[in-house]
């Protein structure tokens, strides 16, 4: 099962890849445009990606995907704030769900573990 | 019981032998019949047989004979034929002729010829049964050969008869039948009786104990068979033995019965109750769940319904509310808390359970909530639980929220936590106060408060004095040891740094470094965790050892002192007219105090230290347990909110929760304090009097140069120890507050000047009044009359009084007074000038009057107005009486009035204080037996025992005064093992300096009464102390000096004479240097350089027992022996004993006490 983890922040990156790399092979991208590009390429099981990216946010990555028509897997969305807006955004391109951190990790793994199973 | 067992049996009752007989009696018959039958019919067949035998011998033997008698015609020799054969048998023989037989043959009747029978039998015997035979009678002529036919001639008829046989069976018959009926009869009765004593009787008494059975009392003896006991068992016995089985197993189960009917009625009761109970519970709980059941949708709106309760938890409507408006409004919005819900319920909505998941952990399983209760703001807790309500697609549609209120069970949680604590601590208490004696723990729980009261008093006044830094520390420090030696180790180690922030203040003030008055507040904030400390200790130690009265007295001593600083805090800063806040003054007056009170700034520090006090007084109150009135200083406390903003509060607030509490703490505090031992009548010792006014008088005088005098200071420290020693409350207070203001410098006395002054002026009024009572009290002996009467005259040249006290002989306060000042070469007319500045107002002149008055009726007048003075302080408000007296003019009563007026800030101290006076001048002093409690252990038997012995021996051969000393001493304590404790003191004390010592105790066994004891131990402290830290060298410096590295104290105790003990502290430590001690006097100015050239060495060495040399700094070398050595030595002299001390340079110091060992004054 391969897991995309698009996070410009090293050190959540690195939390999300410890706590997944055990079960899933991983690949990491630092921002939506490297995240874009990994997806492009490759075929993923699930894209984790954050919200607040520099070059690439995660929203418009998934509105590339989209409007370049590539198969777009579940997507998780972190972001520290949410709104109905965002919800609505998320929405339209296909945000699959939404985490707000600090993430609790056990509920997190379980919600991985049943979307990849 | 049931109706069956309840229906009764009606049949006859009868005999089992009974029906046995019938069974019996016919069988017998039966068989009896079956045989006789059967032994008839053989005999009546036998008789048969024998009859035809009979016939067939007739026939052979007859037949010739009778045949030739016939032929012949031979009547005779015929008939003779015939009677052979009828004497044979009981026949009838019938003989027919040839004619006859024809005729038979004719079948005729024909008579026959020749007719015999058997002569006993009669006619009638021939009946039917007749057995007849037919015998042909036959004749053979002789002559005719043999070959010739017989003829036949005749036919012999025999006939039987049966009678015979039949009489034979009759009388058979009758035999067998009388012999069965007699065989039955026996059998009957025989079968009866042995029935019934076998088998009846015992089943009948069965029967009878059966039914004799009470069910309700199955315990008497079971059933017995009245017969002789036998080692076999039979089938009675059998059923015996199972009947008193079943009556064993009917009892226990029939008492069951019986418990349980009996309990029925309790148990059912208690069934219901706790059912009750359940359900009281149960509805409690769903009374007071304060559970919020409620719904919200995507909107975050609370949609409807919910639950009955949930305006309730929220105190206000929520139907239609946003969620994050109601439930989370008090959030801080900026949090991430916040930010996190908002998040978590934004997202949730419309999704899946995944979804879901992954924001759970964000919403709040606990919730702060300000709750609006009649328009009161109040601090609630709320649990939240969280339940997604899913939609036929399995989205999130709504959730459901349970909200409850744990605000009280967070409260409850947190209290037993808190008592859990406590409780914990309570057993390491016990655990140390176990291995002490109860008189230890009685001593130091009376000691140690004072302790920190003193301290206390210091440090609230922000010293800058090296010297008041000092003494701070010397408190603590006896404080500290004194808790170890008990081994109250909590109490010691809070002290331990108390005394080390002392030691800080005391190297920044030798450093020259700025000290701030906050720079106190740490001790005084150890000082009070101290207090509630010992409080602890104390009341534990109440309750564990019955350590009663002394520990009740020292509660009710802080309860009251606690109470006078709230008086003294309130009137000083808040107000000092409570009386006005009373809702029956008239409206204005209520609002202009008010707006009084409204316009003071109260300081935050001011408050808190308000707050501090009263929360100290709140313990105390507790300790003593008089949890109603603490509960209302818990109320009171509360009040101090609206002390922040006054200007925003209202009067009616104030008056009721502030005012109104206030009032009543105090009145209810004096009340306790004086039912309880403390409120003791003050001395009559008219000396201690006199030295305490002459000491005023002179402080009075010196006031405006007191930084120029170098032992003012002092002198007023003499002053206010004599008046705490004495329990003068309102005199210590104020002096204390004096002293307290002296001692932080001449700027801040400046500043204070005019309140100085004001207390001053208090002073001279109580000093005044005392005089009165005193007056009133002295005026009964004669000589003091005598001189008041003369004294009245004086008052108009007062100087002239100088000339006529010499050689007055008097007890009252006033004469002792000027006479002290006479005897310093002053002039005692002075006094009344002094007191003149003070206390009269302008153009008046008969301020003499104010102490001496020739009224007679000085009493009831100063009893009254004092009364009056409870209820009331507005001189208007005051009865006719007594207002007619003032306005008379009347000098006590204008004395009174002043003493009392409302500006002062301790009316509360001055009404008890002044009822203590009275009680003291005018009621006979009961004669108290406190000795009663002191001893009373298991211990104290062999010292009793000797005592005793000693009062024999005594009595035998003593005169009366030694007999009561010996007397007296029965009570006493074995001093050596009371001394044993300090031990540990000193190893405690010597390691902490690095230093070896060997303590021993040796000598004779003295005893004390338990007051010397208490000073004898106080003084060890010291003395012990100072030994070690400045006597005994480290063990360095006595390896140089050539003496042991260890160095030894040495105690010894012993009785030179019945009516004193003395003991030796000796140590071979370094030994005290005369020259620097009189160097040190000299530089300290308490001796001139003559004085010190002419003084002895020994006289020297008292220089370390002057109160003014032992103040001076403890740590460095030598000057530190005097640590404490004044109030060694003075507490020994009040004992009537003294101390003496001995040094050789290099060698060691040995300090000699001697204490008067009786009672006797």
């Amino acid at each position: 099962m391969k897991v995309l983890l698009v996070e410009d922040s090293k050190d959540f990156r690195k939390k999300l890849k410890n706590l997944l790399e055990e079960d899933y092979d991983i690949r990491e991208a630092t921002d939506g445009l490297e995240g874009l590009q990994l997806i492009r390429d490759e075929t993923f099981d699930l894209v984790i990606t954050d919200l607040n990216m520099p070059n690439l946010d995660g929203l418009s990555m998934l509105q590339k995907i989209r409007e370049e028509g590539l198969e777009a897997p579940p997507i998780m969305m972190v972001t520290t704030e949410f709104d109905p807006e965002l919800k609505r955004k998320g929405k339209e391109v296909g945000v699959s769900f939404w985490i707000v951190k600090p993430i609790s990790e056990p509920k997190f793994l379980k919600v991985v573990e049943t979307l990849l199973s | 019981m049931s109706d069956q067992e309840e229906k009764i049996d009606n049949r006859r009752s009868t005999s089992i032998a009974n029906k046995l007989i019938i069974f019996v009696v016919l069988g017998n018959f039966s068989i009896a019949a079956v045989i006789s039958g059967y032994n008839l019919q053989q005999a009546w067949q036998e008789n048969l047989e024998a009859i035809k035998k009979g016939f067939e011998r007739i026939e052979r033997s007859v037949g010739a004979t009778l045949g030739t008698s016939l032929y012949t015609e031979d009547e005779d020799q015929t008939n003779k034929g015939l009677e052979g054969i009828v004497d044979r048998v009981n026949v009838q023989a019938k003989l027919y002729d040839m004619d006859g037989v024809e005729e038979l043959e004719e079948g005729k009747k024909p008579k026959p010829n020749y007719v015999k029978e058997t002569t006993d039998l009669k006619k009638e015997d021939w009946g039917a049964d007749l057995q007849e035979s037919k015998i042909n009678v036959m004749y053979k002529d002789p002559d005719a050969g043999e070959d010739a036919e017989a003829e036949k001639v005749g036919l012999l008829v025999i006939s039987a008869s049966t009678k015979v046989a039949r009489d034979t069976l009759v009388k058979q018959m009758i035999t067998q039948l009388i012999i069965q009926v007699s065989q039955v009869v026996a059998t009957t009765f025989l079968l009866f009786f042995v029935f019934r004593s076998l088998v009846s009787r015992h089943l009948s008494h069965m029967a009878g104990y059966a039914s004799a059975l009470d069910l309700d009392d199955l315990s008497g003896e079971g059933l017995i068979l009245k017969r002789k006991q036998s080692n076999t068992k039979d089938e009675l016995e059998e059923v015996v033995i199972s009947f008193n089985g079943m009556k064993d197993k009917l009892k226990v189960s029939h008492e069951k019965l019986k418990d349980y009917a009996e309990n029925l009625e309790d148990k059912v009761k208690e069934a219901t109750k706790e059912i009750e109970e359940e359900k009281e519970k149960v509805s409690n709980l769903l009374n007071n769940m304060q559970q919020a059941v409620f719904s919200v949708n995507e909107s975050l709106e609370i949609i409807g319904p919910v639950s009955a309760y949930t305006n309730e938890v929220f105190g206000q409507e929520v139907i239609g509310e946003n969620i994050l408006e109601t439930l989370y409004k008090d959030v801080n919005r900026q949090s991430e808390q916040f930010s996190n819900i908002k998040s978590a319920l934004f997202a949730i909505f419309g999704e899946n359970e995944l979804q879901y998941l992954l924001m759970e952990e964000h919403l709040a399983p606990r919730m702060e909530y300000i709750k609006i209760v009649d328009e009161k703001e109040e601090d609630r807790v709320f649990s939240i639980s969280y339940t997604p309500l899913w939609d036929e697609d399995e989205n999130l549609e709504n959730l459901m929220f349970i909200v409850e209120d744990i605000t009280e069970r967070e409260k409850l949680a947190a209290k037993v936590e808190k008592e859990k604590k406590a409780n914990q601590k309570n057993i390491s208490i016990i655990t140390e106060m176990a291995n002490l004696d109860i008189e230890d723990i009685s001593q130091f729980l009376q000691s140690a408060p004072k302790l920190v009261e003193d301290t206390m008093v210091l440090a609230k006044a922000a010293p800058t004095d090296s010297n008041v830094l000092t003494e701070m520390f010397r408190y603590l420090h006896t404080l500290k040891g004194n808790s170890r030696a008990f081994n109250f180790f909590s109490i010691s180690s809070i002290t331990h740094i108390a005394e080390s922030h002392v030691t800080e203040i005391r190297k920044s003030v030798s450093e020259g470094k700025a000290i701030s008055r906050e720079d106190f507040n740490p001790i005084i904030s150890k000082l009070y965790e101290i207090n509630s400390e010992i409080n602890d200790y104390g009341s534990l130690a109440k309750k564990v050892f019955r350590i009663e009265n002394e520990f009740e007295k020292k509660l009710v001593g802080e309860i009251q002192n606690f109470t006078v600083n709230l008086d003294q805090l309130i009137s000083k800063n808040i107000t000092r007219k409570e009386h006005l806040f009373d809702a029956n003054q008239p409206g204005k007056t209520r609002k202009k105090v008010f707006v009084e009170v409204q316009e003071k700034d109260i300081k935050d520090d001011i408050i808190s230290v308000l707050k501090r006090n009263t929360h100290s007084l709140k313990g105390s109150l507790r300790s003593m347990n008089r949890l109603d009135v603490s509960e209302m200083v818990h109320q009171f406390e509360g009040s101090f909110n609206n002390l922040e903003d006054l200007r925003n509060s209202d009067l009616e607030e104030f008056s009721k929760d502030f005012i109104g509490n206030y009032v009543e703490i105090k009145d209810i505090v004096r009340s306790i304090y004086q039912q309880s031992d403390m409120n003791m009548p003050y001395t009559k010792q008219c000396d201690d009097w006199s030295e305490i006014f002459k000491n005023f008088y002179d402080f009075s005088r010196g006031i405006d140069h007191i930084f120029e005098m170098e032992d003012s200071v002092i002198k007023l420290e003499r002053i206010l120890s004599e008046c705490r020693r004495l329990n003068f409350h309102f005199l210590s207070r104020v002096f204390s507050d004096i002293f307290g203001i002296i001692k932080s410098g001449p700027k801040k006395f400046l500043e204070n000047k005019e309140r100085i002054r004001f207390q001053v002026r208090e002073l001279w009024l109580y000093f005044a009044l005392t005089c009165r009572l005193d007056y009133d009290n002295v005026r009964k002996s004669d000589s003091d009359k005598r001189f008041f009467n003369e004294m009245n005259d004086l008052a108009q040249d007062i100087h002239k009084i100088q000339e006529k006290i010499k050689g007055v002989s008097s007890n009252s306060i006033l004469v002792k007074t000027l006479k002290r000042i006479n005897s310093s070469k002053e002039d005692p007319g002075d006094l009344f000038k002094e007191a003149g500045k003070y206390l009269v107002d302008d153009g008046e002149s008969n301020f003499f009057n104010y102490f001496i008055c020739p009224d007679e009726s000085t009493l009831p007048k100063i009893k009254m107005i004092l009364a009056d003075f409870r209820t009331t302080r507005i001189v208007n408000d005051l009865p006719d009486k007594t207002r007619a007296l003032i306005e008379d003019g009347d000098p006590v009563a204008s004395l009174l009035i002043k003493f009392f007026e409302e500006n002062s800030d301790y009316l509360y101290l001055k009404l008890i204080d002044f009822s203590q006076l009275l009680n003291g001048f005018y009621q006979e002093k009961k004669d108290d037996d406190d000795e009663d409690q002191e001893i009373s252990k298991v211990e104290m038997v062999p010292v009793v025992l000797r005592n005793l012995k000693r009062l024999n021996q005594t009595v035998i051969d003593g005169n009366i005064g030694e007999i009561r000393i010996a007397a007296e001493r029965l009570t006493d304590i074995p001093v050596i093992p009371s001394l044993q404790k300090f031990k540990s003191m000193v190893m405690d004390i010597s390691t902490k300096l690095n230093k070896d010592v060997d303590f021993i105790i040796q000598g004779n066994e003295i005893t004390l009464n338990r007051e010397s004891l208490n000073v004898l131990q106080d003084a060890f402290v010291h003395l012990l102390r100072n030994s070690i830290d400045h006597g005994i060298e480290e063990q360095d410096a006595r390896r140089e000096k050539g003496k042991k590295p260890q160095g030894k104290i040495e105690v010894t105790c012993n009785e030179p004479d019945i009516s004193y003990v003395e003991i030796k502290i000796k140590d071979d430590g370094a030994g005290i240097d005369v020259d620097i001690l009189k160097k040190k006097a000299f530089e300290k100015g308490i001796y001139n350089q003559d004085q010190l050239s002419n003084m002895s060495d020994e006289e020297a060495m008292d220089i370390i027992f002057l109160p003014s040399f032992s103040q001076k700094d403890s740590v460095d070398e030598l000057s530190g022996r005097g640590v404490g050595m004044d109030i060694v030595k003075k507490n020994l002299e009040k004992l009537g004993g003294g101390v003496s001390v001995r040094t050789t340079l290099g060698k060691g110091t040995e300090f000699v006490l001697t204490i008067k060992s009786t009672n006797v004054a």
